[in-house]
C-alpha cells in the first residue's frame, strides 16, 4: 500500500505523462530529437555509398595501388608518367576549359580528370595540357573522426539546441500550458500539496524528455556503430549526459514556466547565458547547466591543431572538475531551482483572465 | 444579519463556518472585493449580484485559488492556504469551462478522486455515485469534448460532490441547464443544505436563488451590501416604503378604510380582469402598523373577507435594487 504522498504524486504523474508525450504543443520536440538521427542516418547512407564506390574503383585498377603510389604523383608530372605509375584510371572524364592567354586571346584547353581509389581514399588528378595540374584526395572518415564529429554534434546541436528547446517545450508547458488551457484548477481543487503537483508534473516531464532524447542518442549511436562496424565507446556516458541535461534544463524551464507568461524571452536569455558560460566569472559559471555537462563530455572536440581560438574558448573547460563533482553540482543546481519553483507554485493564483 | 458592510458578529463558531475577516482582494489596481467581514453558516447561502460584483472572487478566495491582498479566510477553521485539509472538506464547482484533454466524464471524476490518494476501485465507486447523483450516467463514458454546456455543468457538479464534502461551493451552477435539470439541481442543493452542509452558490438570477436560499449575501462592486435572510434584510430597510398585496372580496371598501392610516402612502386596486378588482396593493412606511390596522378593519367589517396578505417587494431582486440604489431590477 503506497503512502498517500506517493499515491498522489503517482496520480499526477499518470495524468501528466500522457500529456507530455502526446501534447500537440510538444510535437516539435520529436522533430528536434529526430533531427540528429536523420542527420546521422543520411551521413551513414552517404558514407556507405562512397565506400562502395571506392571499393568498386579500387577493384577496377589495373594493379593494386597504395597510398605511397599516389604520394609519388605531383604537380607538373606528365600524363605518361602518371599512367605508367598508376595505370589507366578506372574513371576518366575529358573536359574543355576556356581561359585567356597572356595576349588576352581565348584558349581552349583539353583536360582530363582521372579518378583512382586505393579502397579507403579517393584521388582526383586533373591533367591539363598533358601535365598534372591538380591533385585532390578524399579519405573515408576514421573511427576517431566519427567520434569527434559525433561529440561536436552532440555538444553543439544536441545538448545546446535540441535538448534545450525540447525541454523548453515539455517543461514550460507543465504549468504554463495548463494556465493557457484554463485547466490548472483541476489540480488546485484537490487535497494535495502543491509541491506534490509539482513533483508529479516534473517527473512526468522528465520521463518524457529522457525517453525521447536518450532514445534519440541511443539510435544515433546505433546508426554510427553500423557505419563504423564497431560500437562507439562512451555510449553510456552520452546517454547519461543526455539524461542529466534533461534533469537540469527540465528544472530550469519548469521554474521559468511559473515565472514567465511568454517562453520566448526566458528561452532567449537562458540560451545567451548558457552560450556565454565560458566568459563568465568562476562563481557564475556554476549557475549554468552546460557548465556541468561540458565537464562530463567524454570526447574533446577542440583538440585539433586547426581549431579556431574562439571555438576552442567556447568549448574549453577552464575550471575542470571531476565527473562526480559535475554530477553532484548539476543535481544541486536542479534541487535549488526546484525548491524555488515549489515556493512559487505554493503562492500561484488561478487568474485565467490575465493569461 | 446586517445591511451594512461593517463587521458582522459571527453567529456561528469560527470552526463551524466560513469566516472572512476584513478581507480585501485587489487585482493590481482593480478592486475585487473590499473589507469583507462575513460568517457563513450551514445551509444554503446565495451570493447575489450582477456580473462583476465580486461573487466569483469571494468563491475563489474561500477555495484558495486566489489569495487575499489583506485579511484572513478560514473554512471550518482551516486556512485556505492548506489545500490538503481544505479540499478534504470542500468541493468547488467552478465556472471555468475547461477540462483536461481527451478525458471522458467518468475518467475526469475518477482522475480527480485519484488525486486524493484513493485506490482505483474506491475512486471508480465514488465516481459512479457522483455521476448517478447528477443523472449523467448515459453520457459518463463519452468524451468531455462532446458534452453540451449543460452536461459540462453537471459533470463539474459531480466532481465537486464526488468526495462527499461538507462545504459545497457552486459558481453559477444553474447556468446552461434546461428547466427539468434545473429543477433537479435545485432539489439536490436543497437536500445537501438539509443534510447540514454548507452550500454556497452564486447567481445573478435573483428570483432563482430567492426561493431556495436560507440566507443571501448581496454584493455590489466588490462590497457586501447586505447579508442575512431576505425578508429580514428587507425588514431593516426602514427608509424604503413596504409594498403589501392584500387579496379580498371588497377591495374598494378596504381601500377607503386603509387610506385613513397616516403611515399609508398609496393604495392601488389590483384588477384580475378589466373593471374587476380582486385585491389591493398598498405602500406603507410601517408594515407592522398596517397589519395591526388591517386586523382591526377586518374585525369591524364582517362582510369583508381577506383571502391573502403578502409582502410584494421582499424578493431578492427588489431588495438588491433598494440596496444598490438603482431604479431597475438586477438581472432577472
Amino acid at each position: 500500500m503506497p503512502s498517500p504522498a506517493l499515491a498522489q504524486i503517482t496520480a499526477v504523474f499518470r495524468l501528466e505523462v500522457r500529456k507530455s508525450f502526446f501534447a500537440r504543443r510538444s510535437l516539435w520536440v520529436y522533430l528536434l530529437a529526430l533531427a540528429p538521427l536523420l542527420l546521422f542516418f543520411g551521413y551513414t547512407v552517404q558514407t556507405r555509398m562512397e565506400s562502395a564506390q571506392r571499393q568498386q574503383l579500387a577493384a577496377q585498377n589495373q594493379k593494386p595501388l597504395t597510398a605511397a603510389d599516389f604520394a609519388a604523383i605531383h604537380r607538373g608530372m606528365s600524363e605518361a608518367e602518371v599512367l605508367s605509375r598508376l595505370g589507366p584510371p578506372p574513371r576518366r572524364i575529358t573536359f574543355r576549359q576556356r581561359r585567356r592567354d597572356t595576349h588576352d586571346n581565348i584558349v581552349v584547353d583539353q583536360n582530363q580528370w582521372y579518378r583512382y581509389s586505393d579502397g579507403s581514399t579517393d584521388y582526383s588528378i586533373v591533367i591539363a595540357n598533358g601535365t598534372v595540374g591538380r591533385i585532390r584526395s578524399n579519405t573515408a572518415p576514421s573511427v576517431n573522426d566519427l567520434e569527434t564529429t559525433f561529440a561536436g554534434i552532440f555538444q553543439f546541436f544536441f545538448l545546446r539546441l535540441a535538448v534545450f528547446f525540447g525541454c523548453l517545450g515539455i517543461f514550460m508547458n507543465l504549468f504554463r500550458g495548463e494556465l493557457l488551457d484554463k485547466s490548472l484548477h483541476f489540480y488546485f481543487l484537490a487535497p494535495l500539496r502543491r509541491s506534490r503537483i509539482l513533483a508529479g508534473k516534473f517527473l512526468a516531464g522528465l520521463a518524457a524528455a529522457i525517453t525521447i532524447f536518450c532514445l534519440s542518442v541511443a539510435l544515433q549511436l546505433f546508426t554510427l556503430a553500423r557505419l563504423t562496424g564497431n560500437s562507439l565507446p562512451h555510449a553510456a556516458s552520452y546517454i547519461a549526459i543526455t539524461a542529466l541535461a534533461c534533469l537540469g534544463y527540465g528544472a530550469v524551464f519548469l521554474a521559468a514556466g511559473l515565472l514567465f507568461k511568454n517562453p520566448v524571452a526566458p528561452a532567449a536569455a537562458l540560451l545567451v547565458w548558457e552560450s556565454l558560460n565560458p566568459f563568465l566569472p568562476a562563481l557564475l559559471k556554476k549557475f549554468s547547466v552546460i557548465y556541468y555537462l561540458g565537464q562530463l563530455s567524454p570526447v574533446s572536440v577542440a583538440s585539433g591543431p586547426g581549431t579556431s581560438a574562439l571555438f576552442a574558448l567556447l568549448v574549453s573547460t577552464p575550471d575542470p572538475i571531476s565527473p562526480l563533482a559535475a554530477i553532484l553540482g548539476l543535481i544541486l543546481l536542479t534541487a535549488l531551482v526546484l525548491a524555488y519553483a515549489t515556493r512559487r507554485v505554493r503562492t500561484l493564483e488561478i487568474d485565467y483572465s490575465s493569461e | 444579519m446586517s445591511t451594512a458592510t461593517a463587521a458582522v458578529s459571527p453567529t456561528v463558531s469560527a470552526s463551524a463556518g466560513i469566516v472572512f475577516d476584513n478581507v480585501c482582494k485587489f487585482y493590481g489596481e482593480v478592486l475585487g472585493v473590499n473589507r469583507v467581514n462575513l460568517t457563513i453558516p450551514k445551509g444554503i447561502t446565495s451570493l447575489v449580484g450582477p456580473n462583476g460584483s465580486g461573487k466569483t472572487t469571494l468563491m475563489n478566495l474561500m477555495t484558495g485559488l486566489i489569495r487575499p491582498s489583506r485579511g484572513r479566510i478560514t473554512v471550518r477553521g482551516i486556512p485556505t492556504d492548506d489545500p490538503e485539509r481544505l479540499f478534504a472538506q470542500v468541493g468547488y464547482c467552478t465556472q471555468f469551462d475547461s477540462f483536461p484533454r481527451g478525458m471522458t466524464g467518468r475518467e475526469f471524476i475518477t482522475a480527480y478522486l485519484r488525486l486524493f490518494g484513493r485506490g482505483a476501485d474506491e475512486a471508480a465507486r465514488l465516481a459512479q455515485s457522483a455521476i448517478d447523483r447528477v443523472k449523467l450516467g448515459e453520457a459518463a463514458d463519452r468524451r468531455l469534448a462532446g458534452y453540451s454546456k449543460g452536461m459540462r455543468q453537471r459533470i463539474r457538479l459531480a466532481q465537486s460532490l464526488s468526495h462527499d464534502p461538507n462545504v459545497i461551493i457552486l459558481d453559477e451552477p444553474l447556468n446552461g441547464l434546461d428547466p427539468l435539470v434545473r429543477a433537479e439541481s435545485i432539489a439536490l442543493f436543497q437536500s445537501l443544505g438539509a443534510e447540514g452542509r454548507h452550500v454556497i452558490l452564486s447567481s445573478h438570477v435573483l428570483h432563482e436563488v430567492d426561493a431556495i436560499s436560507d440566507q443571501v449575501i448581496m454584493l455590489s462592486h466588490g462590497y457586501v451590501v447586505a447579508e442575512g435572510k431576505i425578508q429580514e434584510v428587507r425588514g431593516e430597510m426602514r427608509e424604503h416604503p413596504v409594498l403589501i398585496r392584500v387579496g379580498c372580496n371588497q377591495p374598494r371598501r378596504l381601500a377607503i378604510e386603509v387610506l385613513r392610516q397616516p403611515q399609508l402612502l398609496r393604495a392601488e386596486l389590483i384588477e384580475s380582469a378589466p373593471g374587476v378588482a380582486s385585491g389591493l396593493l398598498v405602500m406603507t412606511r410601517d408594515a407592522d402598523a398596517f397589519y395591526l390596522d388591517l386586523n382591526r378593519i377586518v374585525a369591524s367589517i364582517p362582510e369583508l373577507e381577506v383571502t391573502s396578505v403578502a409582502p410584494a417587494d421582499d424578493d431578492a431582486g427588489s431588495v438588491y435594487d433598494y440596496l444598490v440604489g438603482r431604479g431597475q431590477g438586477a438581472q432577472s
